[in-house]
């Protein structure tokens, strides 16, 4: 095989085997790799009864054919599986340095099943891999932890850890690599805490990969590379961050404040945007493996009352979902917040969004005092946030821990009240960092239609919307209007595809945004060796997404899941996009109708799914449902 | 006629915040072109928090906030 190794590591904790595996080559060029096919696995081997925090649940960690290149951008790794938070299929992506090291060690991902005894990690070094006793690093944040591992095997073993809100089960846990990149959606650092894993530390011996055409794939590289460095947005982002333009997304209407109850504070653009951070708290810049953009910041916060050593710095989904989301300015606070909740183990958008939900519950008296253990919540107060509701979150300290620890969905179903009204979540996950009314309206389409919930990495539609990209060898050569539904239903179709492959083939959004259509399928072809044409790439990623449906479609949900939350879908209180109204249900159904999915079911008819081969697939859903 | 000019977010690495003498019949869409800057920043422009469109034709005083749609993840 070539680009992928064909080979993955099945371990079961409760049983203590370890066993390697190979995959039929048509498993990668059906499902790509990453998170395509790591819900392939799950179609045939996941439960779809048991409880995602079950000894019988499956975590997947799967890389994509890129794995180990020197192209920016090209060395991410999947986590998948049932969301604990959500009940639904999940993934989440990961930059950092795992993927290439499991790749070097000969390894595109490892299936892990079962519950340890007692707290563990798995320890993979080329063939040799033990699951090791690791009772020294529970209940120990991650920071200490990737210290502590580091020093005892070396710089070069790379880690993959959660926290106390991992071990703790708090369902919106992260998996932290290196003490800087998270898997950080869907929950699946308490899925690892669940087995009693606290880690998977990973080291390979040699960089040998074997690829389908080395010569090409040189010539190939040798042009992406410097088109995805002196990419404008690569440049603008190296020099200050994700969050380089906030203000921008201020003005614009793309950035939520307190609970998505305005889309405009101007004086909040002015403080966080990301040039502030540059200047006011970074000391460095990083990248994950082999990338050009280094997007990554360190930061230290020298003094006051949020203060915090040199370490690694929030992005733009942290610095909004700890500062506007919750009523506050302070880039200080979101530096320090952002910070505890990697050493904690916790997503910073799930856990925006629910602090929010609670503030606003709190502010119109739907929770009290009583309710909260004695803590005032009120918006911006991020002393509050950071000395109490985050630990107690990962904690699950008292009943209000264990109330924000389930997330706002259930939080909100649990305290009644039509609370529900005001939580801002699709399918139980809580919205990124951009607000569709004055963002884009096709993200509220893409939102409500991925299959893991609300998530602006699952297609590319924001950078579609926005004018970043376009593909005309598959029919995007248009210019879209961001504020309106016109065209978002027909660019999704392309976007789902493009996202799947996206996150099949574990790149990122970023790098990948300057990469055509043509290059694309050449770096299936001359790496992996798939013999695409666009047609069969585009294809592959139409699959993923039925393949994903499908899977949610066994875990009960349907078409009436494909929904948007009464707050979004009010009109906008304020800012450029006052009074506007997404006509989401018309972009619903006319994406539901060009993407052949059965109105009620929310899947593909059995003809769609014959034509993309899933023959077998569509015999399951005829028998079992 | 004079209007000035509010680069916002990334932006402010490009042009400097000014005024600028321009002819009464100027159009938003013609001013962001003469400022030579690259297609691939998106452009759009603001005035007293609403966006202009490309058409619209400047009065005198206006201040407009330059934006580009770029958004980081």
């Amino acid at each position: 095989m070539n680009g992928n190794t064909g080979k993955i590591i099945n371990v079961d904790l409760g049983k203590g085997s370890i066993e390697t595996e190979l995959l039929p080559e048509e498993y990668y060029t059906k499902y790509i790799g990453g998170s395509g096919l790591a819900a392939k696995l799950f179609w045939e081997r996941g439960s779809f009864s048991a409880d995602p925090l079950s000894p019988e649940a499956m975590l997947i960690f799967m890389n994509g054919p890129f794995a180990g290149l020197k192209i920016s951008g090209a060395s991410r790794n999947s986590v998948a599986g049932r969301s604990p938070l959500t009940g639904n299929w999940g993934d989440s992506s990961c930059g950092g340095y795992f993927a290439p090291e499991l790749r070097y060690a000969g390894y595109d991902g490892i299936i892990i099943k079962g519950k340890a005894e007692k707290p563990s990690m798995l320890l993979i070094e080329d063939e040799k891999i033990n699951i090791l006793p690791a009772p020294e690093h529970w209940g120990k944040g991650t920071e200490e932890v990737n210290r502590a591992i580091k020093e005892k095997y070396g710089k070069n073993y790379r880690t993959l850890i959660i926290g106390p809100a991992g071990e703790n089960l708090v369902k919106y846990s992260i998996i932290l690599n290196e003490g800087h990149h998270a898997f950080g959606r869907a929950g699946f650092g308490a899925v690892m805490g669940s087995k009693n894993l606290k880690a998977i530390v990973v080291k390979a011996s040699g960089k040998i990969m074997k690829l389908a055409d080395p010569e090409k794939y040189e010539e190939l590289r040798a042009e992406l590379n410097p088109k995805i460095k002196d990419a404008l947005a690569s440049d603008v982002m190296r020099e200050n961050g994700t969050a380089a333009n906030l203000e921008g997304g201020v003005v614009s209407g793309d950035v939520p404040i307190r609970n998505y109850t305005s889309n405009y504070w101007e004086e909040m653009g002015q403080e966080l945007n990301g040039g502030v951070l540059t200047e006011k708290y970074l000391t460095k810049r990083r990248a994950c493996a082999y990338c050009s953009i280094a997007c990554k910041r360190v930061v230290e916060v020298k003094e006051g009352p949020f203060a915090i050593p040199e370490g690694p710095g929030p992005e733009y989904e942290t610095i909004a979902a700890l500062g506007s989301l919750i009523g506050s300015m302070d880039l200080a606070a979101a530096c320090k917040a952002g910070r505890i909740c990697n050493d904690l183990g916790i997503d910073t958008i799930s856990a925006g969004g629910t602090i929010a939900w609670a503030m606003e519950a709190f502010e119109r008296g739907d929770i009290t005092e009583k309710d909260t253990g004695g803590i005032k919540l009120l918006w911006g107060d991020m002393e509050t946030v950071i000395d109490k509701i985050l630990p107690g979150i990962a904690a699950r300290k008292g009943e209000f821990g264990m109330l924000l620890a389930e997330g706002s969905l259930s939080a909100a179903v649990k305290t009644g009240k039509d609370t529900i009204s005001y939580t801002v979540q699709c399918k139980g996950l809580e919205v990124p960092m951009h607000d569709p009314r004055g963002g884009g309206h096709g993200l509220a389409l893409a939102y409500a239609v991925s299959p893991r919930g609300a998530c602006h990495v699952a297609s590319p539609m924001l950078f579609l919307e926005m004018g970043a990209c376009f593909y005309p060898e598959i029919g995007f050569e248009y210019e879209l209007e961001p504020k309106t539904d016109e065209n978002k239903a027909e660019t999704a179709v392309i976007a789902v595809a493009l996202g799947a492959i996206e996150n099949s083939a574990c790149f990122c959004q970023f790098a990948d945004r300057e990469i055509a259509i043509p290059e694309w399928v050449g770096l299936f072809n001359t790496v992996a060796g798939y013999n695409w044409n666009a047609q069969d790439m585009m294809n592959a990623g139409t699959r993923v997404f039925y393949l994903k449906r499908l899977i949610n479609y066994l875990f009960g949900r349907t078409a009436k899941d494909d929904a948007m939350t009464p707050r979004m879908l009010e009109p906008a209180r304020d800012g450029d996009p006052e009074g506007v109204v997404i006509n989401f249900e018309g972009m619903k159904n006319k994406f539901y109708e060009l993407m052949d999915m059965d109105p009620l079911k929310g899947i593909p008819s059995l003809k769609k799914l014959e034509e993309y081969g899933m023959g077998v697939e569509a015999k399951r859903v005829r028998r079992e449902t | 006629m004079k209007v000035y000019l509010v680069p916002v977010g990334i932006m402010k690495k490009y042009m400097k915040e000014r005024g600028l003498d321009i002819e009464a019949d100027l159009t938003a869409g013609t001013l962001i072109k003469r400022l030579n800057l690259s297609d691939k920043l998106k452009i759009i422009c603001f005035l007293n928090g609403k966006r202009i469109d490309p058409d619209y034709r400047f009065t005198e005083g206006d201040i407009v906030k330059i934006v580009s749609t770029f958004a980081g993840g």
